[in-house]
This record gives structure tokens, sequence and C-alpha cells, in this order.
């Protein structure tokens, strides 16, 4: 097997692109030759050195940014979740004030009656309407006759 | 006891001393792992929960000794719990022989003390010194967790062509980082 050849297998099994067969044949060939062993320690640290460069965290290897280390990346992490979080209530909390103020702003509200009543007991009494007979309410045209008895009659707009 | 230092203050300082050994060896940790698991997915996921065990453990940690060693056992440990959490049994080529040879292998790789911080800054100037279109296929590479679909979305470039590229590019890092290593030995 030529340098090459060695090379490229070892470069796919550090990737995980080999089959049984071919990972066996890796397996002896590093128990038993100290330069493809070396060979495929290189790769597999090379391999991690890309994947960590590639992943951004090169930035705490930098000299002088040692505090940047995982741990307080796990820190910034937690932070960044619940400040998500916190914006997700504070953003539903808003479009609940906005519909409230909507609703209050375009839904009519009903207009109470112009008129209530309260009778006591054995009261009798007819209440008509020109428009609408089945209405149990007095309106300005409502015809509101006591026979017997006593009858509250609250006034609001008439 | 005017003149002792407060705890709090002790603490405070090897904390600080410790995270700075802790992010520095973080690279290395990470290739011993991949070393250990070659191809396995979870290697990064182990590296971050060893250095969470690290620093739960921290006060077990005597200033003065060898922390890459003592980092690397447990990283070892938790790959052997990820193992058998996992049922894999393909511990690869990883009976105790040849496990023992990487251990030993990825501590004597540099001193003692030596964090492999010093490796990634080399691996950082020969990636440098790559043309756009190759650091281009190979951080599209590794930033896709070496998904070769990702890295066809580049244009111009057929599968096999990346494949081809991607042994390229790897084998002209690996000579470039010897090179410089040996040449930084030799110096100093």
């Amino acid at each position: 097997m030529t340098q090459r050849e060695i090379e490229s297998l070892l470069q796919r099994f550090v990737d995980g692109r080999l089959d049984d067969d071919s990972c066996e044949e890796v397996v002896r060939l590093l128990k038993n030759d100290p330069d493809i062993f070396e060979t495929y320690c290189e790769y597999a640290e090379l391999d991690a050195g890309l994947a960590h460069l590639s992943s951004g965290k090169a930035a705490a290897y930098r000299p002088g940014i040692a505090e940047k280390c995982d741990i307080s990346e796990q820190a910034r992490e937690h932070q960044s979740r619940r400040i998500r979080n916190i914006s997700l209530l504070s953003s539903v909390a808003a479009i609940l004030i906005l519909f409230l103020t909507l609703s209050i702003i375009w839904l009519k509200p009903t207009p109470p009656p112009p008129a209530t009543f309260t009778t006591g007991p054995d009261t009798i009494f007819t209440l008509s309407h020109p428009d609408d007979v089945s209405l149990i309410l007095i309106t300005r045209s409502s015809a509101f006759t006591v026979r017997h008895g006593l009858v509250q009659v609250s006034l609001s707009g008439i | 006891m005017a003149d002792s230092e407060p705890t709090n203050s002790i603490e405070q300082r090897d904390d600080s001393l410790f995270v700075g050994n802790l992010t520095s060896h973080q690279g290395a940790i990470l290739g011993y792992l991949n070393t250990l698991l070659p191809g396995d997915p979870e290697v990064a996921d182990i590296a971050q929960r060893t250095s969470i065990i690290l620093w739960e453990k921290r006060h077990e940690f005597k200033t003065g000794t060898n922390f890459k060693a003592w980092a690397f056992s447990v990283a070892y440990w938790e790959a052997r719990a990820w193992m058998t959490k996992s049922k894999r049994q393909s511990w690869l080529i990883f009976d105790e022989e040849l496990t023992e040879k990487i251990s030993i292998r990825s501590l004597a790789s540099s001193e003692p003390d030596s964090s492999g911080s010093d490796y990634l800054e080399v691996l950082s100037h020969c990636l440098s010194q790559l043309g756009e279109s190759d650091r281009l296929v190979v951080m599209t590479h590794y930033q896709h967790d070496n998904s070769l679909a990702e890295c066809s979305r580049i244009p111009g470039r057929s599968r096999d062509a990346l494949k081809m590229a991607l042994f390229r590019i790897r084998r002209a890092l690996r000579r470039c980082i010897l090179s410089k290593l040996s040449l930084q030995n030799t110096v100093s």
C-alpha cells in the first residue's frame, strides 16, 4: 500500500466512512505499524482541530482571551435563552394588550337599556311597544301601564 | 491573621486559574477524544461533558500536578461511559492495548503541561495559507458536521471532486503543521 493510499484510508477512518472490514484492516495496521499509528493520530488531531476552528470556538485559543471558555459560553447561552423566553412572553403580552385596545376601539359596547324597572309582589302591569311586542325593555316608544302594585323605574336617557 | 488573604478571594483566583487551564486544554481534549472515537458524531458532546465534569471536580485537582493527564483520564472515562450507554461495541480498535497506546501518545505528543493551543495556532496559520476556495471547502465541510452534501452546494464542485479536494487539503494541512511544529521545536 502506498503512502497516499494509507493516508486516504486513515482519513476515511477518521471521518467514519469505512465499512467493518476496512476498519479491521486499519486496526491491524495501527497495531503493527508505528508510523501508520502516528499518522492516524495526526489526522485525528487535525480533524478535531478543524472541527474546533470551524465551530467558532477558536477565539478561546487566542492569547488573552482565556476567559472565553465553554463554561462561560454555557452561562451566556443560558442567559440568552432566558432573554429569549422573556422576549417571547413580552411579545405575547404586547399582542394581548393590542388586541384588547383594538377591541375597545372597534367593538361597540352594548348600550345600557334606556330604562329598567323592578316590580313589587302581585303587581299587574302591561308593557307594549309599537315595533316589537316581544321586547321586555322600556324604550322611548314603550307604553308601560301599571294596573295594580308597585313599580320602581330607573330612567337612563329618557 | 490580618495578612491572610480572604478565602473567597483565594477561591476566585483558583477558579480563574482553573478556567484558564480548562480553556486552553479543550483543543487537546477534543483531539484525544477524536483519536479514541474516530468518526463518532458524539465526540464534541463528550468533550463538552468532560469540561463540565472537570469544572465540577475542580477542587480535586492539585495545583502543580499535570492538568492534561488529569483531564485526559476524565475524558477517557467519559468516552467509555458513552460507549457503554450507547451500547456501541465497535470501540474499534480500542482494545486495551490500543487505547493505552493512544493515551500515552496523546499525553506525550507535547510537553506534559502543553495545552495544545500552539497546535491550533499553527493550524490557523496553515489554514490561512490555503487558497480561498480550498479554505471554503474545508470550513464548509466542518461547519456542517462533515457533510459532503452541504459542500456539494459549493458551485463547480461535484461530490467526488470534493472528496478528492478534502483529501488533498487535509494532506497539505498535516504536512504544513508537521513542518511548522518541527521548526518551532528546533528554535526552542
